[in-house]
């Protein structure tokens, strides 16, 4: 137990370091300096100075709350497949928010409200997102109970298709109209959705603190379904709500800040392969604290090396080894 | 009383074999007429036009036919065909229904050969394309079924989930290696292609796939044996590592082939397969050609859609196979699905 608190306690460090490094770095690296003695310059400046901390801090945040989101619903998808390998954003969300855009603007034009207006818009792509999935889940689980991996398999398919008739879409629409799709489309941790954070924010805290409430009740389902009914717990509907919320949180980070495809995989199993242990709780804090360290010093370091690579495909790659590893060690799964 | 069964049945797969070669048949001249020709006039009118021009052995319409149309249609076929049997060759193999070249990886590495064989050699000739897609794809094929065999928990789901998430690491090398040499641009061009360029002269490539074709028809049973296990294939006699080599190359030859000259087929490895064994059965060798004609439709069907659509103009095949292809295999899940159930 011992052992276990100095590794939250060095985590909970990095990711205060993370954070501080992403608002304040910039200050230390840039090339113009920023004293200047001229009084009027330095009154622009100042608010300049002000103007980019406040904007860093939200990005920041932003990071920090999906970050933790995308860790936890993670953990509680694996641990209702009951794998290490599988996470949520398997089922291709940004695939479908492309579509559902493309749909928007090619049924009422970029000059309607649910396109123009960034709180409409997202409200309407997240409402679709979220319909989309539940039809989903309804389709398969009320068929085939527990079958998530099925799921999976369906949700990847019809990422495909919605991927080739967004295109289909794409190549008959008119050449303007593409253009602000594209602007819209292109959501990524370097061009964060920053226009609806604060509506997206309490709603994924409001997910978070959700999903911790049933911390306990995700202890006893992880050792399967039936020694989990055995134990009086209503596996079906703790499932079923569970998925809901996954589901409604791959949407609101996706429309924020666009997929990243292994950072669950990669927080979740890293907090198992420090802790081993099985207890939710202090795996729900450790991914997350991981998940955050990962993003924001990753974007840090991508920032400050010039853009050599977007953090996205840093955390596929890294990611994608360790998941090869993690096949290959046999017993792991 | 046995023997009588056995016949019918034999009649009725004859009777289906004859339907699937009258639909080849018909789609093939479809495939020749469909077209444009002056590009003022209608659907119906060009094909009216082409026709005639042909019959009155006009200049024009028989340059359209020899440089374009036949090459166009011959393309298809051979491709289609190949990417079925490529398919088929994988899915015995690895013994998993759910696997293709496009959900094991090997699409995603063919574009990383082609994308660094450009950064290396600064040209870009079919032959230089080729011959680094078909490097590339073979190892990643290679180090996918290596994995396979390390894998303990062989759900026929999972395994493709694998393979899914295998082909996003190799398109992230691919994005990473792209950023930093600036050819993104180039790296998104790569899998855009299709039959819509193919005219004499740049389709010719595509006649390697047929002697490979025929060496499927040939090693098909041992297949199905070393799709068996290595023991298993070992008892009957047969060499497991020189038919799993001979395997991999062949899924590399055809899918570097066909992505090079005709751009991604999204599906047609999973879907073509999958759909002639409800109705013919797993015997490889028995269901080869009927599954290189079924692939030959359901391309050809889908060409003469996306030439139609947007007439004069078309789309590329591969979104009208994306969505096509994924209804069907929805289907074939759901289906699947039913069967368990029971």
């Amino acid at each position: 137990m011992k052992k276990n608190r100095k590794i939250f306690i060095i985590a909970g460090i990095l990711v205060v370091i993370a954070i501080l490094l992403y608002i304040f770095l910039w200050m230390l690296t840039t090339k113009q300096p920023l004293k200047l003695n001229d009084p009027v310059r330095n009154a622009i400046l100042q608010k300049n100075i002000t103007r980019i901390l406040v904007r860093n801090s939200t990005q920041v945040l932003a990071m920090v709350v999906s970050a933790v989101l995308i860790a936890t619903t993670s953990l509680v998808f694996q641990t209702l497949t009951n794998n290490r390998i599988l996470t949520p954003s398997l089922i291709g969300f940004d695939a479908i928010f492309v579509t559902i855009q493309t749909f928007i603007i090619f049924i009422f034009s970029s000059t309607s409200i649910l396109f123009y207006n960034p709180y409409v818009n997202f409200i309407t792509a997240t409402l679709l997102m979220i319909i989309i999935t539940l039809f989903m889940y309804r389709l398969i689980l009320r068929k085939n109970r527990n079958n998530i991996i099925f799921l999976l398999l369906v949700g990847m398919v019809l990422s495909t298709l919605a991927r080739s008739s967004a295109n289909f879409l794409q190549t008959i629409m008119d050449p303007a109209e593409f253009d602000s799709l594209i602007i819209r489309t292109q959501v990524s941790i370097t061009q964060m959705n920053l226009n609806v954070i604060w509506i997206a924010t309490p709603l994924m805290i409001f997910i978070i603190f959700a999903l911790f409430r049933e911390i306990k009740n995700y202890d006893v389902m992880a050792l399967g379904e039936s020694q989990a009914v055995g134990l009086g717990v209503n596996y079906n509907q703790k499932m079923n709500l569970s998925l809901i919320y996954i589901a409604i949180a791959m949407s609101i980070s996706t429309a924020l800040i666009g997929p990243i495809s292994f950072l669950g995989l990669i927080a979740v199993n890293a907090a198992r392969e420090l802790l081993k242990t099985y207890k939710h709780l202090p795996l729900f804090i450790l991914s997350s604290m991981i998940a955050v360290i990962f993003l924001v010093i990753g974007q840090v370091i991508v920032a400050e090396t010039g853009y050599l690579t977007s953090v996205t495909v840093l955390i596929s790659l890294i990611g994608g080894a360790y998941m090869i590893y993690l096949v290959l060690k046999e017993n792991k799964i | 009383m046995r023997l009588f069964i056995r016949q019918s049945i034999v009649k009725k797969i004859n009777k289906k074999r004859l339907f699937l070669w009258l639909a080849f048949i018909i789609l093939t001249i479809l495939s020749l007429i469909i077209g444009v020709v002056d590009h003022q006039q209608g659907l119906f009118e060009n094909i009216g036009i082409f026709i005639k021009g042909v019959f009155d052995q006009d200049a024009l319409s028989l340059r359209i036919l020899t440089q374009s149309r036949i090459p166009r249609t011959i393309a298809i076929i051979i491709t289609a065909a190949g990417v079925s049997v490529a398919g088929l060759v994988m899915q015995t193999i690895s013994r998993n229904k759910f696997i293709s070249p496009s959900t094991a990886g090997t699409t995603d590495a063919a574009v990383l050969g082609v994308l660094i064989g450009m950064l290396i050699i600064q040209t870009q000739t079919y032959t230089m394309k080729i011959v680094f897609a078909f490097v590339f794809s073979l190892l990643s094929t290679g180090l996918f079924m290596f994995i396979l065999r390390k894998i303990k928990f062989k759900n026929i789901i999972y395994v493709p989930l694998v393979g899914l998430m295998y082909g996003a690491m190799i398109s992230a090398v691919s994005t990473f290696i792209a950023y930093r040499t600036n050819s993104l641009q180039f790296l998104n061009t790569i899998s855009i292609n299709g039959f819509a360029n193919k005219a004499a002269g740049t389709y010719e490539f595509l006649y390697i796939i047929v002697p490979v074709f025929i060496i499927v028809i040939f090693l098909a049973t041992r297949f199905s044996i070393i799709g068996m296990g290595e023991d298993f294939a070992k008892n009957l006699g047969i060499k497991y590592g020189h038919v799993l080599s001979a395997g991999l190359i062949i899924i590399a030859i055809i899918s570097s082939l066909s992505f090079v000259l005709a751009g991604a087929l999204p599906f047609v490895g999973l879907v073509v397969p999958n759909l002639i064994s409800y109705y013919y059965g797993d015997n490889v060798k028995r269901t080869v050609i009927d599954i290189a004609l079924f692939g030959a439709v359901f391309v050809l069907l889908n060409d003469i859609f996306s030439r139609i659509v947007i007439f004069p103009y078309e789309v590329t095949i591969s979104f009208t196979m994306g969505i096509t292809g994924a209804i069907i295999f929805l289907f074939m899940i759901f289906r699947r699905m039913k069967y368990e159930k029971k």
